[in-house]
């Protein structure tokens, strides 16, 4: 019997996943936030790599989208040393507009609303969801950030600041991080695997081999495992956390079939 | 269940810190933000852009927060029978291939792709400002022409910033292919423009010439019409396709051939004087150069002007008697319809000697000019209010005009510059840079060359909702423009009815036009001519005039703020002095009178008596004619292709109308792609067999960028409007 809240040695389970899907998250956000510069290259290349390497490590199976992604990275980052780096920048920068900012021949909208509303439109009901999902956690969209709150890069940063959050509360409260992990799964259910497979299908048609498609292969490939993960970091949690008695706390489960699983 | 090893976890743990620093802090605690802006519902009113006419009908919207969730009719303004256009606005807004961006090219013109890049706003005014100053500096200002498209809402900004930078050379889509050619013609012949008014209760006929209100008009303009035909109004229309106001409205309907206009007006002409129909009064004391009008006539009898227009004699007979015979009789003429010829000024100065020979200028129930327009406009509101534009500034400037060699009687009249021969005026070096909100380079004939000629600025930037390319490939920066939701300038002005907007913050970055043109202004030097670029206080400047201010619009934004008239409405004040702003009787022209031989014209060497002009030549070649720029209804101009789908829907691809003898000739059936082709060029398009058109006549709608019908039309020009022939080119029709 542990002290209710706190962590056991075999937390540490959720000790290498909570930074590994963290990391997953910031890396992607950052992907599609906005056009890369130097900075953001180096960090990509290293993050990514690895991610990848620990992937493996853990035994995660093996992701069609997540190899195709390492194979184009690959390419991508030994090529880059080869090119002019502001050269590469800024063509980065113009497979950015053309790709999504309206001035190619066809736009990937980077946007849940435009994948999840009858119209197609921007600014639909999915904004309105997820903005009421980061209001109840306490968060709202920077003004500083010009895109609508269920743009890819907020929507992830959101599941980034969960596992975050998740992490800490491993270390203070466990119901709270069973809390925080079920947010993500909802999270996950109701928004990312709706319409992440979609929008990744039309980028890799979109894109010419390179760092755009690489990205949609590694978004694709990971978004369809993160339930899995959070699932493990539940039972994990569940498992060391028996209630002592039947009146203990909530069953945390999913309120929706896993259908979007990916097995 | 993933594996946790030491090397799983010191991999992960290896890569935190680093991506974390990839964080862009998208997210920021809730603490400050506005609890719940999003949960409640608001009004926010605006008006709707989709036709290319001013005064635009009113929309009231709502709001969760900034995003527009709904629309619906104004309650309290003039025009607000919303139609599938105003709908079709909310999928723009939100359109997922919206300009939210200041983009600027990094590849040279003339390669395929321009490279376009998002900047910040800063580095988009620094490189304007820099080529602004550079190119005045070392060319002289008048070389940085500036021009206002669709929609025509910034004109009123841009011109200031024209003046103040020192260009004359200002033009808009009126003084290249729309409102300005009749409005040339209009006013060398009455002194003033006009497009008729609607018939009123003394009215007992009506002219109805080259529109079809239905299709291209605020929807109140054809319900006025739809009751004068029920009060037993006569209606004599001109037009000729089989339109719903020919169908509806029409007691007798005339179909002539194209760019026969002055012919078939001289005919009905004829028939007037010849059967004493006429006002001889009026002709006598008002109208100048009445004698030799009436001689010019004698030639086109009815039958004469059969063998022209193609119009049985019979009809034109009975087509004068109906009109001259039932005054007083109005007019309803197009803004631009009956330009789009080689002879376009005088075709459209014949049509208005009708009602001025029946006596119908501004009596009860003819052609009436208001009394009381409201004061400080100087004409309409789109143009912008002449002390705000600094018209008085750019007139001073007027030598500098680079149309003024071209078309002189249209420079004299026009602030704003015809921008037709813009190939030119580039390659001779006479323009090094152009600045533009909502350019669309397929409303040039040979579009190619005005595209060509643009690679050869040494700056252009083009403000816009969207990215395209038959434009946008062809300029150094696009900017982008917020839509009428987000726009609080201009306000909306209906007679002596002034309205404001509510609208929400503007999408991504963009910015509305009138705050582009202000912060350029401000960044040239001018902060306070160009208010510290706050779009509200140069409102301010103009309602000024009339006593109120934006926020007095906002208080009544529901019902409008009511300038009161000065004067009881009168007529006939070209008898009272009323007209001439020099107080004295008669008309506003050099004459003083309705002038049938325009002084203008004849001070410039041009043909002075709106006499007929055969054009472009039917051959067995080509033997068709082709009418461009026809609409379907809820489709303006170039407007409303993949901006809107839900319009698109309407007419998803270019359609050839053809009669369906003319097809059956050609072996072409419903659908078949078929070429449309003339001397100049040639399209693809599909072909829809129609008796909406008459036999020897095509018809397609222009402002498709795949079958661009304008590259079948020559850059020949009218002398007097500069216009292009859009409405005369002989073609021939093939199946593909």
């Amino acid at each position: 019997m542990t002290r209710k809240g706190t962590a056991t040695p075999s937390d540490i389970l959720c000790d290498v996943l909570g930074p590994f899907r963290t990391s997953f998250y910031l890396l992607l956000s950052r992907a599609f936030s906005r056009e890369p510069n130097q900075k953001m290259l180096n960090g990509v290349e290293h993050v990514s790599a690895g991610l990848m390497d620990a992937w493996e490590l853990m035994g995660l199976p093996s992701d069609p989208d997540v190899e195709a992604s390492k194979a184009l990275l690959k390419t991508f980052f030994s090529e880059l040393r080869q090119r002019d780096l502001d050269g590469v920048i800024e063509q980065l920068a113009r497979d950015y507009a053309s790709l999504f900012l309206g001035v190619g021949p066809k736009t990937v909208s980077l946007c849940e609303s435009v994948y999840r509303s009858a119209s197609g439109l921007l600014y639909q009901s999915s904004l309105f969801e997820v903005q009421q999902s980061y209001s109840e956690t306490g968060m709202t969209k920077s003004d500083q950030y010009h895109e609508p709150e269920d743009h890819i890069a907020v929507e992830l940063s959101y599941m980034a600041r969960l596992c975050e959050l998740t992490q800490e509360a491993v270390k203070a409260g466990r119901e709270q991080a069973l809390n925080y992990l079920r947010l993500q799964r909802l999270f996950l259910e109701d928004h990312l695997v709706r319409w992440i497979p979609l929008f990744s299908q039309q980028l890799i048609a979109a894109s010419p081999p390179g760092f755009y498609r690489a990205m949609a292969h590694l978004l694709k490939g990971y978004i369809g495992i993160d339930n899995r993960l959070v699932d493990s970091m539940t039972q994990e949690l569940n498992l060391n956390h028996k209630p002592r008695t039947g009146k203990g706390r909530k069953k945390v489960s999913s309120k929706r079939p896993t259908t979007h699983y990916k097995t | 269940m993933p594996k946790v090893t030491r090397r799983a976890f010191m991999k992960v743990a290896g890569v935190g810190a680093a991506a974390l620093a990839l964080s862009d802090r998208l997210l920021v605690s809730r603490a400050g933000a506005q609890a719940g802006a999003q949960d409640k519902e608001e009004a926010g009113y605006t008006i709707c852009d989709g036709c290319n006419g001013v005064p635009f009908c009113g929309i009231k919207f709502y709001r969760r927060g900034d995003i527009v969730t709904r629309i619906e009719p104004w309650p309290g303004f003039p025009t607000a029978t919303l139609c599938s256009k105003a709908y079709g606005t909310l999928q723009r807004i939100y359109h997922p291939q919206r300009i939210k961006y200041p983009m600027k090219r990094t590849k040279p013109k003339g390669s395929p792709d321009p490279g376009y890049v998002r900047i910040s706003w800063d580095e988009a005014y620094d490189m304007i400002v820099g080529h602004l100053m550079r190119i005045r500096e070392k060319y002289g200002p008048h070389t940085v022409f500036f021009y206002v498209g669709d929609p025509k809402e910034p004109r009123t900004a841009v011109q200031r910033l024209a003046a103040t930078f020192g260009s004359v050379n200002y033009g808009d889509e009126s003084s290249t292919a729309c409102r300005k050619g009749a409005n040339t013609a209009e006013v060398l012949t009455y002194g003033y423009g006009t497009t008729g008014s609607p018939p009123g209760k003394d009215t007992r006929s009506m002219l109805i010439w080259g529109t079809n209100p239905p299709y291209s008009g605020p929807a109140n303009d054809w319900q006025e019409l739809l009751k004068a035909k029920e009060r037993g109004v006569k209606f004599v229309v001109v037009d000729p396709r089989n339109t719903p106001t020919a169908t509806i409205l029409a007691d007798i309907h005339l179909q002539p051939r194209l760019n026969t206009t002055a012919a078939l007006a001289a005919g009905v002409m004829h028939v007037i004087f010849k059967e004493g129909l006429y006002d001889e009064a009026f002709c006598a004391k008002w109208i100048h150069g009445i004698d030799e009008l009436k001689e010019y006539v004698k030639a086109f009898t009815p039958e004469k002007t059969e063998e022209i227009t193609w119009v049985p004699a019979k009809k034109i007979v009975d087509a004068a008697r109906l009109y001259a015979g039932n005054g007083p009789g109005g007019m309803k003429t197009s803004p631009q319809g009956t330009t789009h010829d080689l002879n376009a000024g005088n075709n459209h100065r014949a049509i208005l000697m009708i009602p001025a020979i029946c006596g119908y200028i501004d009596v009860a129930g003819g052609v009436e000019d208001p009394t009381n327009p409201l004061e400080g406009l100087g004409g309409n509101w789109s143009n912008g209010p002449p002390v705000f534009c600094m018209r008085k500034k750019m007139n001073d400037m007027r030598e500098h005009r680079v149309d003024n060699k071209d078309f002189p009687a249209f420079a004299e009249l026009n602030f704003d510059v015809q921008t037709n021969r813009m190939v030119e005026y580039i390659k001779e070096g006479r323009v090094k840079a152009f600045l533009a909100w909502g350019l669309n380079m397929m409303i040039w004939p040979q579009t190619q060359e005005y595209q060509k000629a643009f690679e050869s600025l040494e700056f252009s930037m083009a403000v816009d909702f969207f990215y395209r390319p038959w434009t946008h490939n062809y300029v150094d920066m696009v900017l982008p423009g917020a839509v009428n939701y987000e726009r609080l300038a201009p306000f909306a002005v209906h007679g002596r009815k002034l309205f404001g907007r509510m609208p929400v913050k503007p999408v991504g970055e963009c910015k509305e036009d009138w705050q582009i043109a202000l912060e350029i202004g401000v960044r040239l030097g001018h902060p306070e001519i160009f208010f510290n670029g706050n779009v509200e206080a140069a409102c301010d400047d103009i309602l000024k005039m009339w006593g109120v201010n934006y926020a007095a619009l906002r208080k009544d934004i529901e019902k409008g703020v009511v300038i009161p008239p000065k004067k009881p409405n009168t007529y006939r004040k070209y008898e009272v002095g009323m007209m001439r702003q020099d107080g004295k009787p008669g008309f506003p022209t050099p004459s003083g009178k309705v002038e049938a031989v325009s002084l203008i014209l004849k001070k410039h060497g041009l043909t002075a008596l709106p006499e007929y002009k055969e054009g472009l030549k039917t051959s067995q070649e080509y033997p068709l004619i082709l009418l461009s720029g026809g609409r379907v209804p809820y489709i303006t101009h170039s407007k409303w292709r993949d901006d809107a789908p839900w319009l698109l829907e309407l007419q998803p691809q270019p359609l050839l109308d053809i009669h369906p003898d003319d097809a059956a000739k050609r072996g072409i059936k419903k659908g078949d792609e078929v070429v449309l082709k003339s001397q100049w060029g040639e399209i693809r398009v599909k072909a829809k067999p129609t008796i909406l058109v008459r036999h020897g006549i095509v018809g397609i709608m222009h402002g498709w960028s795949k079958a661009n019908v304008n590259q079948l039309v020559p850059r020949q020009f009218d002398p007097i409007t500069g216009y292009p022939p859009f409405k005369e080119v002989p073609v021939q029709v093939i199946k593909a």
